[in-house]
């Protein structure tokens, strides 16, 4: 078969449809094909050989042709999302020196790093930098190759139905892992997927899930808060065959929703495990087990490997309800993290990823995850990294505590400051997209501590829960 | 219905928008529409209606919810629920 990856691929599927616009246009994989190499052909004049692009990926044609046009062409690429503040797209360039921003209209704006960029030598293996933390714009992102992204799209076909009858919607965004796992499999199915902007919350978006007769919906944890809330199980939508949820955990309640949302709609949900230093996907739950195991992130992806490992002497746990770090091995694992331009110029390649989850394995072989080893939370599905931000917001106040859970993100501080406050708030709402609603603020005299002088997280999340509670 | 009540309603339909968009009052007007600030987002819309239903104790239909597209168009659902303003 001719190519590397579904990219290189799209040719293959001639004038069947790629690509559905909201305004009913469609877009063959044939003329998809075309408008990737003409961007590439631009992209090879105008930015240097080597050098580092970045793409403001929103969920439209210029920027899909943008991003299969790098791929085709071998440039690497960062993938940011359409909305991020110029002040962390620009901390962003100097620090990974990216030598041009591609917008989401497809416009290529070159960077002060344009000229320095000949030099550099991003490592020819590299294709892909997503960021670990969806929009926050952090410094960390994850270098994946051509074949990380080919295994993973075709591992996700070999267990999702999905046929090349299907037409997906972007239900999520495009530069965040899940959201770009639909795009990528679609597309490597020989499938279609419409393009939309329209927020889950529309009139718009609902119409077009109707209209386009869409045949799956995906959603991180707090998509499905959305779904309970518009009561999905009573809309009628013959086209849709099934549901995946990713990007973290549920809690108990939507674990229940999900249950009987599956029972009532007589479809299947796929729960699924994964993390952006996989590609995205990493395990799944065949959807006949969700009224029972539901509590389970299930089994290892076609061609992946599930193991644990002891925390501390990192030796391989194989009884079966022992504790261990879950460590994963599969072709979809990343290169390696990028965190500074020098980074891109690596040479190793990692072969086991350890997730920072610690799990179980029960005795049908099903992984369930019963705590995290490092400290980040997931908040709608956005990962957020509390030792960062703890740095980010000393700048304000010190010192300053971060802890809590995926639906609660917990700051601490004693200073007594009335201002700090809403500076605090400004910092979670504008870089971290976050409502009040999912944090919490709590101003103390000392912030608690443990014998061995590190900070107590357990007894500042039970005392933020207590005043949660109360107020 | 009284012009008290109505006021009433008014007031507090501000007061839920203000509490879910995390906004000052005075930003809640009738032409403020959904996506056009930044504050109403989807997760903000989904408080809004936890927030609408629990203060005029109603339970909105599905269409309802996504139409729900600005104040006005609010307060234009809201009284087909029998709360007027």
């Amino acid at each position: 078969m001719k190519g590397l990856s579904f990219a290189h691929r799209l040719e293959l599927f001639g004038d069947a449809i790629a690509l559905r616009l909201p305004d009913n246009s469609t877009i063959s994989y044939l003329q998809l094909a075309k408008l990737a190499d003409q961007y590439s052909s631009t992209l090879n004049k105008v930015v240097p050989k080597h050098s580092l692009l970045a793409l403001r990926f929103s969920s439209t044609l210029s920027a899909v042709v943008a991003y299969l046009a790098a791929l085709r062409c071998g440039k690497a690429l960062l993938l940011l999302a359409p909305d991020l503040a110029d002040r962390q797209t620009l901390a962003l360039i100097e620090r990974l020196h990216i030598a041009a921003v591609i917008r989401s209209s497809g416009e290529i704006q070159l960077s002060a790093y344009q000229h320095t960029a000949y030099k550099q030598k991003v490592r020819p293996d590299c294709a892909l930098l997503l960021s670990t933390s969806g929009s926050s714009g952090s410094p960390k992102s994850v270098m994946l190759s051509l074949q990380n992204i080919e295994a993973n799209a075709r591992a996700i076909c070999d267990y999702l139905p999905i046929e090349s009858t299907d037409t997906a919607i972007t239900a999520l965004p495009l530069h965040y892992s899940y959201g770009l796992s639909v795009l990528n499999s679609h597309l490597c199915q020989g499938a279609s997927i419409l393009l939309t902007e329209a927020p889950l919350m529309s009139k718009e978006f609902w119409q077009q899930t109707r209209d386009f007769n869409i045949t799956s919906l995906q959603g991180v944890p707090f998509s499905y808060q959305l779904y309970r809330q518009l009561r999905l199980e009573r809309m009628p939508r013959p086209a849709l065959r099934y549901l995946t949820q990713a990007g973290g955990k549920l809690n108990s309640s939507l674990t229940d929703y999900v249950q009987q949302l599956s029972s009532t709609l007589q479809k299947p949900v796929y729960l699924m495990y994964g993390q952006t230093e996989a590609t995205a996907r990493i395990a799944y739950l065949p959807p006949k087990l969700i009224q029972q195991y539901a509590d389970c992130i299930g089994k290892p992806i076609p061609g992946g490997e599930l193991l644990l490992r002891d925390p501390i002497t990192k030796h391989l746990i194989t009884a079966d309800f022992t504790e261990g770090e879950l460590c994963y091995r599969g072709p979809n694992v990343m290169l390696g993290y990028a965190s500074c331009a020098d980074d891109l110029t690596s040479t190793g390649v990692l072969t086991e990823l350890s997730t920072g989850d610690l799990a179980e394995r029960l005795p049908n072989g099903l992984y369930r995850i019963i705590g995290r080893l490092s400290r980040f939370l997931k908040i709608q599905g956005k990962r957020l990294q509390l030792d960062h931000l703890e740095q980010q917001l000393s700048v304000l106040t010190d010192p300053v505590c971060c802890t809590g859970n995926d639906e609660l993100l917990v700051v601490a501080y004693t200073q007594q400051e009335p201002a700090l406050t809403e500076q605090i708030q400004q910092v979670l709402r504008e870089q971290l997209q976050l409502h009040p609603a999912l944090y919490k603020l709590l101003q103390l005299d000392a912030l608690p501590v443990l014998s061995n002088g590190k900070a107590d997280y357990q007894a500042l999340l039970q005392l933020a829960k207590e005043s949660h509670d109360a107020g | 219905m009284s012009n008290e009540l109505i006021q009433t309603n008014s007031a507090k339909l501000t007061v839920a928008f203000a509490t879910a968009l995390v906004v000052a009052d005075t930003q809640i007007h009738d032409d403020l529409a959904y996506n056009s600030i930044k504050e109403w987002d989807s997760t903000a819309h989904m408080l809004l209606i936890a927030e609408l239903e629990n203060v005029f104790n109603v339970m909105l239909d599905t269409d309802d919810i996504i139409d729900m597209s600005s104040v006005a168009k609010a307060k234009e659902i809201l009284s087909k629920y029998g709360v007027q303003f």
